[in-house]
C-alpha cells in the first residue's frame, strides 16, 4: 500500500480532489462541533462555562501526540524504504504537531487560571507535553539548518526515531517526579470520568481536529512537493544551460 | 576492536593536548554553581535544598560548552573519512570518542560534585555523592554526543545542539537531583539510582547507533 502511494504523482493525482472535501469536511465538523460544545453541552457542575476549553484542550493534546506519532512512522519509512513522500510527510507534520502542542498548553494554562488559580503549575501531563514541544521545535530547527534536502531529512529522521523512544521515558520520568514532589489531590482532571452529555461533544471535537489535521497535512504535503518539483526542474534547466 | 581502541587513546590524547577540554568544562561548572549563592543568598538551610538541582543543571549547562566538537573536529580536517575507510565500524568510533571526550571533560565534574556540595553547605559529603553525578553525566554526554553527530557538518551548530539534547536531559535532571539530595541529607540511595543506571544503559544501546547513521550524512 505504501509503495502505491509513494509514487509522488500518484499521490498529487489522489489528493487534488480530496482537499476540496477534506477542507469543507473540516470546517462543518467544527462549525458543528464547536456549537455544540460552547452552546448546548450542558455546563459543567463545579466549573461552570470555564470547563467548555475542555472541548479545544483535550483533542490538541491526544492529536499532538498522534501526529508526532506519525512523524516517527513517516521517519521510519524515509529511513528503511527511502521513498521522499515519507520524508514530505514528516517535514508537514512538524509544525503541525507543534502547533497543537502550543493551543494544547495554552488553553491548558487558561484553564487552570480560573480552576487552578495559576496559569502554570509542574503538572505532569504540562511538563511532558512542554518537553514534547521542545523536541518539536528542536527538529524543526535541525531540519532548517541544514542546506540540501537530503541532509535534512536523513538527521530530522534520526531526531525523530531518538525522540520517540525517549518520549514515554520522559513521560515516564516526569510522573515519577510529580508524585514524588506533590501530594495527591493537586491534579484533579480524571479523564476518563466524562459523562455521556461531555463524551459526545468531546469526540466529536476530536473527530473534528484530526480531520483539520489531514487537510493541513495534505495541503502542505502537496505544496512541499511542488516545490521539489520545481527546485528539480530549475536544476536541470541550470544544468543543461538553458 | 583494536583499531577502536587506537582511536579512544588518540581521542584521548588529542583532548588532553588541547587542554582547555579539561579545564573548560569544570571551570564553567563551579562558576555556574557559584553563582547561585550570590543571587540567592547565603542561608544554608536554603543553599542545601537547592544544591542537588544546582549541580545538575550546571551539569547539563557545562557539557554542552565542549560537546559540540565532538565531531565536528574530525570531519573538518578529514579523519572522519579515514575512520569510515579503516574498516572499523562507525559505532565503535563514535561510542569511543563520546567515552573519551567524557573521561577528559565529563568526569572531573563528577569528582568536583564533593567540593561543590560542601561550598553548598550540604548536610553531609560523602564520596558516594559522586556516584548520581558520575552516572548521569555519562548519560548526558551519550545524548550529547547523537546532537552532536546530528549538527557535525553545520557552522555555529552550539545552541542547536542545546536545543536538541535538551529533552533528552529531563530523565537523569529528575532521578540525578533526587539522589543527590538522599546523599547530601545522609539517606541511603533509593531506587531513582537504579533507574538512573538504567537510563544510562539505555543511552548505552541506543546512541551508537544514531550517532554512526548522523556521522553518514555527508
Amino acid at each position: 500500500m505504501f509503495s502505491t502511494f509513494a509514487n509522488p504523482q500518484r499521490f498529487m493525482n489522489f489528493t487534488r480532489p480530496l482537499l476540496p472535501v477534506l477542507a469543507v469536511l473540516t470546517i462543518v465538523m467544527f462549525i458543528i462541533g464547536w456549537t455544540w460544545a460552547l452552546g448546548f453541552a450542558p455546563e459543567e457542575r463545579y466549573q461552570g462555562p470555564t470547563a467548555r476549553i475542555m472541548f479545544v484542550h483535550v483533542p490538541a493534546a491526544i492529536i499532538s501526540l498522534s501526529v508526532y506519532l506519525g512523524m516517527a512512522i513517516a521517519s521510519l519509512l524515509y529511513l528503511t524504504l527511502k521513498h521522499s513522500l515519507a520524508d514530505v510527510a514528516a517535514k508537514s507534520m512538524a509544525p503541525i504537531a507543534a502547533a497543537l502542542s502550543f493551543i494544547c498548553l495554552a488553553t491548558g494554562s487558561l484553564w487552570g487560571k480560573p480552576t487552578w488559580g495559576t496559569y502554570w503549575i509542574w503538572d505532569a501531563r504540562l511538563t511532558s507535553m512542554l518537553f514534547q514541544l521542545f523536541l518539536i521545535l528542536g527538529y524543526m530547527a535541525l531540519r532548517s539548518a541544514y542546506q540540501r534536502e537530503q541532509d535534512a531529512a536523513r538527521a530530522g529522521a534520526i531526531l525523530c526515531l531518538v525522540g520517540v523512544v525517549n518520549l514515554p521515558i520522559i513521560k515516564w520520568s516526569v510522573d515519577w517526579w510529580n508524585t514524588l514532589h506533590q501530594p495527591a489531590g493537586l491534579i484533579t482532571m480524571s479523564g476518563s470520568t466524562y459523562s455521556a452529555e461531555f463524551w459526545y461533544p468531546a469526540m466529536f471535537n476530536l473527530l473534528a481536529t484530526g480531520m483539520a489535521v489531514a487537510a493541513f497535512t495534505i495541503a502542505s504535503m502537496r505544496a512541499e512537493v511542488y516545490k521539489r518539483q520545481y527546485e528539480a526542474k530549475l536544476a536541470r534547466m541550470n544544468r543543461s544551460g538553458e | 576492536m583494536i583499531g577502536a581502541l587506537a582511536i579512544f587513546r588518540r581521542e584521548l590524547m588529542l583532548a588532553w593536548a588541547g587542554g582547555s577540554g579539561l579545564f573548560l568544562p569544570a571551570a564553567f561548572f563551579a562558576g555556574a554553581i557559584f553563582l547561585g549563592p550570590l543571587g540567592i543568598g547565603t542561608e544554608p538551610r536554603l543553599l542545601s535544598a537547592i544544591a542537588p538541582g544546582m549541580i545538575f543543571v550546571a551539569l547539563c549547562l557545562a557539557s554542552l560548552t565542549t560537546l559540540e566538537r565532538i565531531f565536528q573536529a574530525d570531519l573538518e580536517i578529514g579523519a572522519q573519512d579515514h575512520q569510515r575507510l579503516s574498516g572499523v565500524s562507525m559505532e565503535l568510533v563514535a561510542v569511543f570518542k563520546v567515552l573519551a571526550h567524557w573521561l577528559i571533560s565529563g568526569l572531573p565534574l563528577a569528582l568536583l560534585t564533593p567540593v561543590a556540595g560542601v561550598m553548598m553547605r550540604a548536610e553531609t559529603v560523602t564520596i558516594t555523592s559522586i556516584l548520581p553525578v558520575l552516572i548521569g553525566s555519562l548519560t548526558i554526554y551519550l545524548w550529547g554526543g547523537v546532537g552532536a553527530s546530528l549538527t557535525a557538518g553545520l557552522r555555529r551548530s552550539g545552541p542547536l545542539v542545546a536545543l536538541l539534547v535538551l529533552p533528552f536531559f529531563v530523565p537523569v535532571v529528575i532521578f540525578g537531583a533526587e539522589e543527590l539530595t538522599f546523599s547530601f541529607t545522609g539517606e541511603p540511595f533509593g531506587a531513582g539510582l537504579t533507574l538512573l543506571a538504567a537510563n544510562m544503559l539505555g543511552a548505552l544501546a541506543i546512541s551508537p547507533f544514531a550517532m554512526a547513521a548522523a556521522l553518514k550524512l555527508d
